[in-house]
Order: C-alpha cells, then sequence, then structure tokens
C-alpha cells in the first residue's frame, strides 16, 4: 500500500485501508474526499464484474418461467379454471432496482474514549440496531457502547436493518482511539451502495366469465428477497418473502381461485426496506385490475367495488376518493384520470390521478386525490403531509428514477442522472382523511401505494397506452 | 385508586396479553435528590419538571415523518398536561440496553411508530397521571377518588384545593405504578387528534445543528470512504501516487457562479 | 488567508482557494445550517447568500466569496425569527429538513427580487431538491408571504 502522495495532501492523516473499503481521514471532509481522489485503488471485484441490467432480467424471467415454484397463496383452483373462463388476459410487467437518496448521505461519528467506551452518533433509523453493529465493530460489551440518535435528512428504509455505515464509521475511527472521527459518504458513494428496492417481474393472468367477472388470477413473481438479505429469520415458509408477495397474496378483492408463486431471485446488488416495500405489487395488480376493467367493458371503479364485499373498510375508502374526485363526472377538456387502491401498512387507501398527455408526448399529473383510513388520526396535518410526501417521492420512480446496473456496478452517481422532482412537478394533493376508528394505521408509507397505478392507468385513458414498465422516460407516451 | 400491583406481576400481565413488549416502568433516577427542585423522572417515558415542563422520551427515530410530535401528543393526552409546556427527546440506546429495553422497541419503519407502540406510551402517559393524582390526593391527606386532573394541575374537588404536576412529580415518582389504567376513549381527545405543531419544526427553519453530519466534536476529524464499485468485491492494492479522474461532465441545473 | 465577511462578521481561514465555499463554513467556521447533498449544485442543499443572491456552496470556490457579503441560514435570524422561517412554522414546511436551509434561502433571494411571485416565477426559481415532498407547503408559504407584505424584507 503506497499512500505517499495522497497523504502528503494538505490536513490528511491518515488512509485507512479495511476489507472492503479505503477510507481518508483529514481535518475537513473536503480535504478527506479530494484526496481519496487521488487514491489509486484496485479492487477484487469477485465474481460479480459482469453483471448487468440484462443478466438480472434474464435471471428473473427464468424464474418466471420456473415451473416448480413455492405457492405463496391459493384459494381454489385458477390453474383449472383458465379453461372455461370466457376470456383470458395475460400480461408482464417489470420494475428497476431504486436508491433511497436520502438528502443527507450516510453518516457516522464514533469517538473511542480514553475510558474504554465508544460514543457514536448517527443518523439511524433504529437505535438497538446501530448499537448492535457499534458494538460488533468495536468488540466492545454493549454497555459500554453510547448510539446518539441524531435527526435523520430523511431515511425511508435506508437507515434501519442495514448499518454498514456504523459498522465503517467505528472501524474507522477504531484506528485512531482518543479522536472523534466523522465518516460522512460522499453523493456517489451513497447512490452506488445502497440497499435497492428491488427489480423484479411479475406474469398475471386472468379468467373472466360471461358477464366479465374476475374469477381465477395466478400471478408469478420473480423478485430478490429483501428478508433474505437483512433479516432472514422473517422468511416465510417454503421460502417466502411477504415483501415480495403482498398485495397479491392478500388481495382485498373477492376471487374465488387465486394462486400466487414466488420465485426468489436474489442476484448480487443488495435489496432493502424501500418506502413501503413490495410497492412494486400495487403498480403491477392495480394496472393488471384495469386492464381487466377495459377487457370487461366496465367503469374502473364499479369493477373494483364489485369485487369488494359489503362492510369492507375498502369500499368505503374507494367510494369516499370517487366522491371526492367527482368521479364520473366530466373533465376539462385533455384531463384524464386513473384509479386505484391499496391496503397495506396498517391503512388503507384509494387514490385517483388526473393527468394530461400533450401531443409530444408530455406527461403532466395535475391532481392527486387520495383518501386513507388509517382507523385513528394523531395528527391530522401531519398525515396530509406524508400523504404529499409519498406522492414526490414516488412521482420520480415513475418519471425517470432507475438504477441501472453495468459491469456489476450501479451505474448512475448523483442526482443529475438520479433526479428528484422539483417543485414544477408537483402536482395538487388532495388528501381525504376518512378514519373509521377501531384500529390504527400507519401513515408513512401506505399513500405510495396506489401512486403508480392511479398514474399509469390515467395515462391510459389519455393515450390508449399500457405501460408495463418503468419509468416512463422509456415510454413515448404520444397517442397510439 | 390501586397502587398495589407491582412490577413484576404488571409485566406478567402484559406478556399474557400478548404484547411483545411488555411496558415497564422504572423507578426514578433521581430520587435521592428529588426534593422538588430538580427534574424527576416520573416513568421511563416522562420527565416532569419543578416549573412543570414535561419532557417526553421518544424511542422511535424523527426522519421527517412526524413521530416525535405524534408519540409525544399520545403521551401528553393521557399524561393530561398543558402541550405548551411539551419537548420531546431521543430515550437513549445504551440506557434501553441497561434498563432491559424499557422503551420496547427503537425500529423505525414500515410506518409502525405510532400503530405499534400507541398503546404502551399511552399507558405511560395514563399511569404518570394516576401516579401524580395519587401523590397529591396523599398530601392532602384525601381520598384519590375525590382528585382529577386537568392540563397540569391537580384539583381536590370537594375543598377546591390544587397542585400543579411540578410540584407533586417527585413524590408521585415513588409510587409503585398502578397496574390497570384505562385510555381515554378517542373522541374525547384534546391532545392526540388535533393538528399541533411538529415540535421539531422551529429548530429545522433555523438550521440549528440537528443532523447526523452535522456532529461537531473537539478535535474531530472527517472521513471519506471509496467502497468497491462491484458489489461484494474487497480492496486488492491501494496506490496514492497516481490521480483518479473525477471530472463531472455533466452541465447543473444551477448556476454557482456569482 | 483569506478574509470571509460572513454574516456581518469577518472570519480569517487558512483553505486553499479552491476549497468550496460550504466545507469552510461547515469545517471551519462550524456553521453547519447550509448542507452537503450532491457536491454538484444540483440539490441546492447548500445554499447561501453571496451579495443577496442565492449560490450554491458546494462549488463556489472560496476565492470567489472573498470581499462579498456572505449570508447563511444561521445569519437570516440575527435580528430574531426571519419572516420566511416563521412563515415555515406557520405552514409546517420541513419535514425532515435536511434541505429547508437552503429552501429558505432560495425564497429568501426569490421574494427580495420578486415579492409578489408568481407560480412560474416560484417554479422556476425554488428548484432546491427535496425528498420528503414540502413543495405544497414551500409554495403555499410563499404566496402566504407574498401577500403578507408586498416588499419583502431583503436578508
Amino acid at each position: 500500500m503506497d499512500a505517499r502522495a495522497a497523504e502528503k495532501m494538505r490536513g490528511v492523516k491518515k488512509i485507512v485501508r479495511e476489507k472492503d473499503f479505503v477510507a481518508v481521514v483529514a481535518d475537513n471532509w473536503w480535504r478527506a474526499d479530494q484526496a481519496l481522489k487521488k487514491v489509486r485503488i484496485e479492487w477484487d471485484e469477485g465474481g460479480n464484474g459482469k453483471a448487468s441490467n440484462e443478466t438480472i432480467a434474464t435471471m428473473l424471467r427464468a424464474g418466471l418461467n420456473d415451473t416448480k415454484l413455492p405457492e405463496a397463496h391459493k384459494v381454489g383452483d385458477a390453474l383449472g379454471r383458465f379453461a372455461s373462463a370466457a376470456k383470458v388476459v395475460e400480461a408482464e410487467y417489470q420494475s428497476p432496482y431504486l436508491n433511497h437518496a436520502t438528502l443527507e448521505p450516510q453518516t457516522c461519528t464514533a469517538w473511542f474514549k480514553p475510558d474504554g467506551t465508544l460514543e457514536v452518533w448517527t443518523s439511524t433509523q433504529n437505535g438497538e440496531a446501530s448499537m448492535a453493529a457499534a458494538a460488533e465493530a468495536s468488540g466492545l460489551p454493549l454497555e459500554k457502547v453510547e448510539v446518539h440518535k441524531m435527526m435523520l435528512g430523511g431515511g425511508f428504509g435506508r437507515r434501519g436493518a442495514p448499518q454498514d455505515f456504523v459498522i465503517q464509521g467505528v472501524a474507522i475511527a477504531k484506528t485512531m482511539p482518543g479522536v472523534p472521527v466523522k465518516l460522512m459518504w460522499s453523493r456517489a458513494e451513497d447512490m452506488q451502495h445502497g440497499f435497492y428496492r428491488p427489480a423484479s417481474m411479475v406474469r398475471m393472468k386472468a379468467g373472466l366469465d360471461a358477464q366479465g367477472n374476475l374469477v381465477a388470477m395466478h400471478t408469478r413473481i420473480a423478485c430478490p428477497s429483501i428478508l433474505t438479505t437483512l433479516m432472514p429469520r422473517m422468511l416465510g415458509k417454503d421460502g417466502i418473502d411477504f415483501t415480495a408477495v403482498r398485495t397479491f397474496n392478500d388481495m382485498p378483492y373477492t376471487v374465488p381461485h387465486q394462486q400466487v408463486d414466488y420465485a426468489m431471485r436474489n442476484g448480487h446488488v443488495p435489496v432493502g426496506f424501500w418506502r413501503a416495500p413490495g410497492q412494486q405489487n400495487s403498480f403491477y395488480r392495480e394496472c393488471f385490475i384495469d386492464e381487466l376493467a377495459f377487457t370487461a367493458g366496465k367503469d374502473p371503479v364499479e369493477f373494483r367495488l364489485a369485487m369488494l364485499k359489503q362492510g369492507d373498510k375498502n369500499r368505503l375508502v374507494l367510494e369516499a376518493v370517487a366522491k371526492a374526485a367527482g368521479w364520473g363526472k366530466t373533465l376539462p377538456p385533455g384531463i384524464h384520470r386513473g384509479v386505484a387502491i391499496a391496503d397495506g401498512f396498517g391503512s388503507l387507501t384509494a387514490m385517483v390521478a388526473e393527468v394530461s398527455v400533450s401531443a409530444a408526448g408530455a406527461l403532466k399529473v395535475h391532481r392527486i386525490i387520495v383518501a386513507i383510513d388509517s382507523g385513528h388520526v394523531v395528527n391530522p396535518d401531519t398525515c396530509r403531509a406524508q400523504a404529499e410526501s409519498n406522492v414526490v417521492f414516488g412521482l420520480g420512480s415513475i418519471l425517470y428514477q432507475e438504477n441501472n446496473i453495468k459491469n456489476g456496478r450501479v451505474v448512475e452517481s448523483n442526482f443529475h442522472d438520479f433526479p428528484l422532482p422539483q417543485i414544477s412537478e408537483m402536482p395538487e394533493v388532495e388528501v381525504v382523511l376518512v378514519p373509521s376508528g377501531g384500529f390504527w394505521g400507519g401513515h408513512g408509507e401506505p399513500a405510495i401505494l396506489p401512486l403508480t397505478p392511479a398514474i399509469i392507468n390515467a395515462i391510459f385513458a389519455a393515450t390508449g397506452k399500457r405501460i408495463r414498465s418503468l419509468p416512463l422516460k422509456h415510454h413515448d407516451l404520444r397517442r397510439a | 385508586m390501586t397502587l398495589t400491583v407491582s412490577r413484576r406481576e404488571f409485566l406478567k400481565a402484559s406478556a399474557a396479553l400478548g404484547g411483545a413488549f411488555a411496558l415497564e416502568f422504572s423507578f426514578p433516577v433521581v430520587s435521592a435528590a428529588s426534593n422538588g427542585k430538580t427534574a424527576t423522572e416520573v416513568n421511563a417515558w416522562i420527565v416532569i419538571h419543578p416549573d412543570d415542563r414535561v419532557v417526553v422520551r421518544i424511542a422511535r427515530s424523527e426522519m421527517g415523518q412526524g413521530t416525535f410530535t405524534a408519540l409525544a401528543q399520545l403521551v401528553a393526552e393521557e399524561l393530561d398536561c398543558d402541550w405548551a409546556n411539551v419537548s420531546a427527546e431521543f430515550a437513549s440506546p445504551n440506557e434501553h440496553i441497561k434498563r432491559n429495553r424499557i422503551w420496547g422497541s427503537m425500529s423505525t419503519g414500515g410506518s409502525m411508530g405510532v400503530r405499534s407502540s400507541q398503546d404502551y406510551v399511552r399507558k405511560a402517559g395514563a399511569s404518570a397521571r394516576e401516579m401524580l393524582v395519587a401523590a397529591a390526593a396523599a398530601e392532602w391527606k384525601v381520598p384519590a377518588a375525590e382528585c382529577s386532573a386537568e392540563r397540569g394541575i391537580i384539583t381536590h374537588r370537594p375543598s377546591k384545593r390544587t397542585l400543579r404536576y411540578g410540584q407533586v412529580a417527585a413524590d408521585a415518582a415513588r409510587l409503585t405504578p398502578p397496574m390497570d389504567v384505562k385510555l381515554r376513549d378517542p373522541k374525547d381527545w384534546k391532545i392526540a387528534g388535533k393538528p399541533l405543531h411538529r415540535l421539531d419544526i422551529p429548530d429545522k427553519v433555523l438550521g440549528k445543528p440537528v443532523f447526523g453530519v452535522d456532529v461537531a466534536l473537539p478535535g474531530m476529524l472527517h472521513a471519506s470512504i471509496a467502497q468497491c464499485p462491484v458489489f461484494g468485491g474487497k480492496v486488492n492494492s491501494v496506490d496514492a501516487r497516481a490521480a483518479r479522474s473525477t471530472a463531472w461532465t455533466h452541465a447543473p441545473r444551477r448556476k454557482c457562479a456569482v | 488567508m483569506l478574509k470571509l465577511n460572513v454574516n456581518g462578521q469577518t472570519h480569517t481561514v487558512d483553505v486553499e482557494s479552491d476549497m468550496p465555499l460550504l466545507w469552510v463554513l461547515r469545517d471551519h467556521l462550524n456553521l453547519t445550517g447550509a448542507k452537503y447533498g450532491c457536491g454538484i449544485s444540483e440539490c441546492g442543499a447548500c445554499t447561501v447568500h453571496i451579495d443577496g443572491k442565492a449560490v450554491t456552496s458546494c462549488t463556489l470556490p472560496v476565492s470567489a466569496a472573498v470581499g462579498k457579503k456572505i449570508v447563511t441560514i444561521e445569519g437570516m435570524s440575527q435580528g430574531g425569527l426571519h419572516r420566511i422561517q416563521q412563515a415555515w412554522i406557520e405552514h409546517e414546511v420541513p419535514q425532515c429538513g435536511y434541505c429547508q436551509t437552503g429552501m429558505i434561502m432560495s425564497a429568501a433571494a426569490l421574494l427580495a427580487k420578486h415579492p409578489n411571485p408568481t407560480d412560474a416565477q416560484i417554479d422556476a426559481t425554488m428548484t432546491n431538491l427535496c425528498r420528503c415532498g414540502t413543495y405544497p407547503r414551500v409554495r403555499k408559504a410563499i404566496h402566504a408571504l407574498a401577500t403578507a407584505a408586498p416588499a419583502a424584507k431583503k436578508s
């Protein structure tokens, strides 16, 4: 290890080499980062240097084609019902990997104190997990470790189960006992070393009877397993990862014959809990339901209501949003609607999106109306803010965000190639809180669930085009 | 009011109810000094100052979602204190371990903050309120049933005498926590359920150093890190003599030039 | 040695002339209100005022700020809570808050130039990125400030 030139740079105190990273320690962060850029590091890439979008797609598609998949859910006999169906509809959907891109990059300050204790300051979603990570990385007993939980510049699932930044921060400070060291990741490190929303692929097949009722649905899901990566003990029977199959294995719709198969295909890209883990499935299911309503010649709201039992709270939420959005009433010229419902993270949501698509194919999302039943509401203003938050967070993933894999690594490195929506792209958000009591639901994630399908279904209403993969930047939205 | 059920029985009862977390009330860490001049930990969630300021300890993280405020609202609702006196602080993970995970889960995800802890944080508030009432009743030598608490003031109804929470907190902390606390019907809420201003916002608009990246300690150094671009890879060799290209080739949407 | 005028005070700093202003503020002057988000002038979390203009300090060499008036979020409240900060509290704008110091600096520069900004002017100027989605409230707070006082107070 020859680090002379970098070590001589102003303010540089140390170059730390660990098994899987190199860090430069200096008297300010910019100097540390400048010196790090001068360090030439040769990596042993392991066996994954050739992985790419293509190899990952091939892996997922092979999962869909696997004939011996474990069943995540089964009601009736879906496979046996297709032959007698009046119409059979089949579609394949997919989504890319996505980084959390918290605006505050990963960070950890650690200080091995002269009294033999360790103090850690970090933006963490789980103080206990940070304690455990710091104790393990330091070799100290838990009692000798203190973690100071700082305010987080966003979390969205990045800073909970994975505590890589704490392990690194402690490892670096351990080489300089007595000196507090603050580790901060550059944006590029943050973009390229995440625990990404899994890329996934889903194939759905549905049978409608002569009256256009959905009688059988078979879903095959190929998706890396978040639980295998981060919480293997939570995996279900037959290796079923509930975050990969939710929304399909717990449909509120009364479909007499259902089967859900899960192909766990993990690849080498670390996956994690990205805001509302499993939310891609809402995109797939609710867009497919829209396809079925269209095939059946039925109104998308009516089609859904017909499959929701009387007394089901999902019904009330859907009715609430339809009423608030004026569903069925005439819209201004050029504006089109889409609808979707979701049931997750303890709450029930239904959403209507109003969009326009210009002759040149430019999409504008004008208004989002979302109804949420969380049972009780502790702070209605915060709940509204969370719904607004979910809309922006989801919108970027619909429009242009993706993490591509090439030569085993993430291609994107900053906000120029992983853009976040700006204020100009923000639709009006109308939040209808309809707490029905009797249960306690969440607000941090539920409103993102119906967002993608509501917008994509509105695009279909506007253009006649079925979008089955994201982001939209890859699609020509000009009217067919 | 019954103040006789022991902590062990309480834990057993909680466990029997199938809760993932058994609410454990602690005894004041500053009891020896609790002469009414210092802040008192009435239970693990609630610290009351002699001037009636209430500090609610929050186990979950605040990342913008508002848990810091919502959980404080739930505690304050049952405690029935003056919301203007309420502030919140993070519970210490180290204390948490030493005190046998007294604050329950610290995990902040899955939109769980409120829904998975509302039961025990509300009980913490209600239990503290009953202890404060009991302490006031003991001082007056009257039955606790003749006393009630509202907005941080305990009133002995027949005599109209009053005591503030801050005056009885130290005595209250020495009592055995009640076991069966009745929680309010959400339709009677006065603090919870309301669109109150968030507790963390005033600091945030001032740019006060509250984020992880803002930590500053005397003699602190700074580190930047490079990890293997290919997931799962390792460092082979490090050579600091040559420069890596770091040029950005895109045009930023905003200009920094002045 | 460089002399900087930050929030009305003169500071002498011993730093390289090409060090971005952000790191002088954060690591040398301990003014951590301006944040690092991208380092390439994309996100605006590092926005400060240089002679009244909103500037992304993460790519501005410190030498370019010498002889100019630098104002950071810490300097905004020197005479008590700035009316923009007040509006931000009233409208419950921040969520995680990380981008908000930059957002407030951009809003202050916008309102100084356009006391009654149109939505188009807000769109064009308020390009700061917010991952939490505070945009509807940012817009609302700016409009409220415009109606509250036609002549915006300069920072």
